[in-house]
């Protein structure tokens, strides 16, 4: 058994470092464990808050970054929607697209930000409270908190339908809002990913081409805090007494810590452990990431290389490729996001993707054949959007996160969520770096 | 239209012409402390707690019928079934005692029934109504000691929760100091519970297997919250919050069926001297200085009083009666929120002499329920959602003349059903019907073999027959939303709009499917705690 730590993170991205480095830098002692295997995968684009910035002093990495520069969804007969971070900007795009929209574009947002109750929602979801039932003694609002938390816990299509007239713009929101929780537009508590998706937060970077990683960044900033990095799969963890939590690694090593933390449900996945309670957590889907490199350089789609597109016919589609993929089937109209990396590579992910696939004989776990199928398919909804695209694959590599075997045991022991409060797992978030910051903080403070 | 002069700040108001040509139309009643605008059992409860709290009450009904949606119609001659509800399992402990409905004429033919879940591999599983001692004595080496453990907890839970699902009215603060002083063991629980989906939080604690696919059922019944979506688990701990006679979680049958709880409401009414009107439609509610002042009628005339309590659905009372003009924003889009387009149907059989098959004959005394396979209920829930008829469906069923000697008729047999999930159609056509039906009764089939050729009659009630009988959209039953929606939605609505005066019992101030009077119960102690106070009607 080695030293005891306040905290052990479990996961290799940005998330994850994050919140291993700013705990360290508070004083606190912190493991981090990353599994032994990795591939290149991460999107090029995560969030990067401003606060997180400054607390890890990154700018001493000769680390710079640029942001997003503008959501896109390329709709069906070429039809394009794109967002911008500032509102102004995206109010006067709408106004110049002709969408009635735009007059009611700032009062959305702003609306949306202040879906307080969601934001308890979430945080209920994620840690166990440690002075009652936080998350249940949400009933105890006054009337406009409750009018929110009814809001909030319904479904992301009925909360757009009551705002918005524009098809197109709708589908548009709830392609960027639900396309990296894999959930499907008509579910309770779907509408939690709009206020996660217009949080100041939310919005993605990415370092610029010629400076380090972020990824590679973060990681010397963890080891500069004093965080102990173990790479090393994952094999149990299970209470010790009532305040510990022991994790046992692949060659028998245990390491003793007072709590768990899976900054995003992804590392939680990839450990083979059941994801957060959280309505964003996606339950009962894998995510898919394609990387794509061409064989020759082509035109972004939308003149734009560094926007974040979703590839979507209409807010439907998701519920129908969430149902499938709940179903056990890959979905036909699959709904994909893409990206640009540095490279000229197309990144591409779905989170609509089977945990595992059902036929005649039952469940089965993914083949490399399913893989496969899934990648064509992940192409061919690019090809449906960019012309010629098909063509210009070159090679392909793809990764499945979340792919459950149906007889592996779950990797915590003991039953339930209130059985593993110190096990900490958020869920997808869009802004999964200041949330991880900021939950470490409150579970360091001790609340 | 009238002038604001005549009709105070009312809108709403019918036409001068309309009006004029109507006897009484002229007339203002005054002298009345307390309205209350529809007689379901809601409407009824609070009607009959105000009515013994010594105010001089009237309860305005549209239609001629009074109890709502519950009342008993005629399936054949000579045999008659009880529509909305055959199954009482969270009405309010509360209302019994506080206006002594056993006194009134309320009594159980069957106090704590028991549940014979049947599946789709044609294995049949008995729970006993006492679910706290079945768990003890389930007799099945894994499966008993984490039955019991999820039983402990959950029930523990859900008797924690029980003031929340009647806390429309009451004060945020107490609410407040409950939960935080909740155990940290139990309030960890709580967040798991009214988070996770049903599935997650059974797969937590059971092994698979026909308990965890008859309490998955369970879960999604009567809900349009799916029970592999959030929040669904909360279904269970509304339905298992309730109390039967003492006994936590438990079903019943009254003597008579679920009409004899509305009847007892009605005679605990008159008792209190409540002065019942039916046919008396109420076109609006007259608002003085952001109070409620009375109500005009559809036929023309006021009635003066200081407190109104409203138990008809949302839209219509605010937007309808108030109208938009009076109400505030936030509130008109929480009431306004699209309701899910899921339904529960009711099946009702008078069957032709008795039951042959074993099957049947040995769980006629109990209530039974067909449990489908998970991956089937999920795609039940996903088909109703998309507009299809799901070919699986859960059932709950009972015999009410097995029960209740009085509910049978001359050599026949009962048999009354709820289905669930269904999809929602305002004004389904005959094929949609004939589908429905034979869905119902091919799933009927998995419990009761060869019912089909007994069948003398049969009336199918789905949320838009019930609707019509009760004169109101078909919207309103349709199937009700998460609890945390609507525990939110009822504190919303419990609000009534900030409107003085003004207290709001109907659909969506209630809390989980069933006959429940919790709403009305604290719609009429709001009213009565804010007269004491030194409001209007001190």
């Amino acid at each position: 058994m080695t030293a005891i730590f306040d905290l052990t993170v479990i996961g290799a991205d940005e998330a994850s470092f994050s919140a291993a480095a700013v705990a360290a830098r508070s004083g606190a002692s912190v493991a981090i464990i990353r599994p032994r295997k990795r591939k290149n995968m991460a999107a090029t684009y995560c969030d990067m808050p401003n606060f997180v910035w400054r607390r890890l002093d990154l700018h001493e990495y000769g680390l710079s970054l640029e942001r997003v520069s503008a959501r896109v969804t390329l709709g069906p007969d070429g039809a394009t929607v794109t967002t911008y971070e500032g509102v102004r900007e995206t109010k006067a795009l709408l106004a110049q697209n002709d969408k009635a929209d735009h007059l009611l574009w700032a009062d959305f947002v702003d609306e949306m930000k202040a879906l307080e109750a969601g934001r308890k929602l979430r945080d209920a979801a994620t840690m166990a409270p440690k002075n009652g039932a936080a998350g249940f003694s949400l009933f105890s609002g006054g009337v406009r908190d409750c009018a929110a938390l009814g809001q909030a816990t319904g479904s992301c299509a009925a909360a757009l339908n009551d705002y918005l007239g524009d098809d197109a713009l709708k589908t548009h929101i709830a392609a960027h809002a639900l396309g990296p929780t894999g959930l499907g537009g008509g579910e309770p508590g779907s509408a939690l990913a709009l206020s996660e998706f217009f949080d100041d937060h939310a919005w993605r970077v990415r370092p610029d081409e010629d400076g380090p990683s972020l990824l590679s960044t973060l990681e010397t900033a963890c080891k500069d805090s004093g965080v102990e990095f173990f790479t090393k799969d994952l094999t149990e963890i299970a209470r010790d007494g009532a305040r510990h939590v022991v994790v046992s690694l692949a060659d028998g090593e245990k390491i003793k810590t007072r709590y768990v933390l899976f900054a995003s449900p992804g590392a939680a996945q990839k450990a083979g452990m059941r994801a957060s309670v959280c309505p964003l957590a996606g339950h009962g889907a894998a995510t898919a990431v394609l990387r794509i490199a061409l064989k020759r350089p082509m035109p972004p789609a939308a003149q734009n290389d560094k926007a974040v597109f979703q590839v979507l016919d209409g807010v439907g589609d998701l519920q129908v490729a969430r149902e499938a993929a709940l179903d056990g089937r890959l979905p036909e109209n699959l709904p994909v996001e893409f990206e640009y990396a540095a490279n000229g590579d197309v990144l591409v992910r779905t989170a609509y993707c089977p945990a595992a696939f059902r036929d005649d004989d039952g469940w089965r776990e993914w083949t490399g054949q399913d893989r496969q199928a899934t990648a064509r398919r992940m192409i061919d909804q690019l090809a449906r959007r960019i012309p010629e695209f098909s063509a210009n694959v070159r090679k392909t590599k793809i990764e499945v996160i979340g792919a459950i075997s149906p007889d592996r045991p779950p990797i915590v022991a003991g039953s339930g969520f209130a059985d593993n409060e110190n096990v900490i797992v958020q869920p997808n978030r869009h802004n999964a770096v200041a949330a991880a910051v900021r939950l470490v903080d409150r579970v360091l403070a001790g609340e | 239209m009238l002038s604001r002069r005549r009709c105070g700040w009312s809108t709403g108001c019918l036409p001068v012409s309309d009006v004029e040509n109507k006897p009484g139309a002229g007339r203002i009643e005054g002298g009345i402390d307390a309205i209350v605008i529809g007689a379901d059992a809601e409407g009824l409860t609070a009607a009959a707690y105000l009515g013994r709290a010594g105010y001089n009450t009237i309860l305005l009904e549209a239609g001629v019928e009074i109890g709502g949606a519950v009342c008993a119609r005629e399936l054949s001659p000579g045999q008659s079934y009880v529509d909305g509800e055959h199954l009482i399992s969270i009405l309010d402990p509360a209302v019994i005692a506080d206006l002594d409905l056993y006194r009134h004429g309320v009594s159980y033919a069957a106090r704590c029934l028991d549940t014979a879940y049947f599946f789709e591999d044609g294995e049949t599983l008995q729970l006993g109504g006492d679910l706290q001692m079945a768990a003890a004595a389930f007799d099945d080496e894994e499966a008993g000691p984490a039955f019991q453990k999820f039983i402990t907890e959950v029930f523990e839970a859900a008797a924690f929760c029980r003031p929340g699902f009647e806390a429309a009215a009451a004060p945020a603060s107490d609410i407040e100091k409950a939960m935080r002083a909740a155990p940290r063991a139990l309030a960890a629980r709580l967040n798991f519970f009214s988070l996770a989906p049903a599935q997650e939080v059974l797969d937590a604690y059971l092994p698979d297997g026909p308990l965890k696919t008859a309490l998955l059922s369970e879960a999604g019944f009567r809900s349009a919250a799916a029970p592999h979506e959030p929040f669904s688990f909360m279904t269970l701990i509304r339905r298992w919050s309730g109390e039967i006679a003492g006994l936590q979680g438990a079903c019943a049958y009254p003597q008579g069926g679920a009409v004899a709880v509305v009847t007892a409401l009605r005679r605990a009414a008159q008792a209190a001297k409540v002065d019942i009107r039916a046919a008396t439609g109420v076109a609006s509610i007259l608002i003085e200085q952001d109070h409620a002042a009375g109500v005009e009628l559809e036929g023309g005339g006021q009635i003066r009083a200081p407190i109104i309590v409203a138990a008809g659905a949302a839209r219509r009372v605010f937007m309808e009666m108030i109208g938009a003009a009076n109400i505030d924003i936030g509130f008109q889009r929480a009431i306004m929120a699209p309701t899910p387009q899921l339904s529960s149907g009711h099946l009702h059989l008078a069957l032709k002499g008795v039951a042959r098959d074993e099957k049947t004959r040995g769980h006629m005394n109990r209530r039974l329920v067909y449990a489908p396979p998970p991956e089937a209920l999920r795609r039940a829930f996903a088909d109703a959602r998309a507009g299809r008829v799901p070919s699986d469906l859960m059932i709950e069923a009972v015999f009410p003349d097995v029960l209740d000697e009085e509910a049978g008729g001359d050599k026949t047999q009962l048999l009354s059903a709820i289905a669930h999930p269904l999809p929602f159609d305002e004004n389904p056509g005959a094929d949609r019907r004939a589908e429905i039906e034979k869905n119902i009764l091919a799933n009927i089939e998995k419990f009761a073999p060869d019912i089909e050729d007994r069948i003398k009659a049969r009336a199918l009630r789905l949320a838009s027959d019930i609707a019509k009988s009760t004169g109101t959209p078909a919207q309103d039953y349709t199937a009700p939303p998460s609890i945390i929606e609507q525990v939110a939605l009822a504190r919303v609505a419990g609000s009534a709009g900030y409107v003085g005066g003004l207290y709001f019992c109907g659909r969506e101030a209630r809390i989980g499917a069933g006959l429940s009077c919790a709403a009305g119960r604290m719609a009429a102690k709001a009213a009565l705690f804010e007269a004491k106070r030194g409001g209007r009607a001190a």
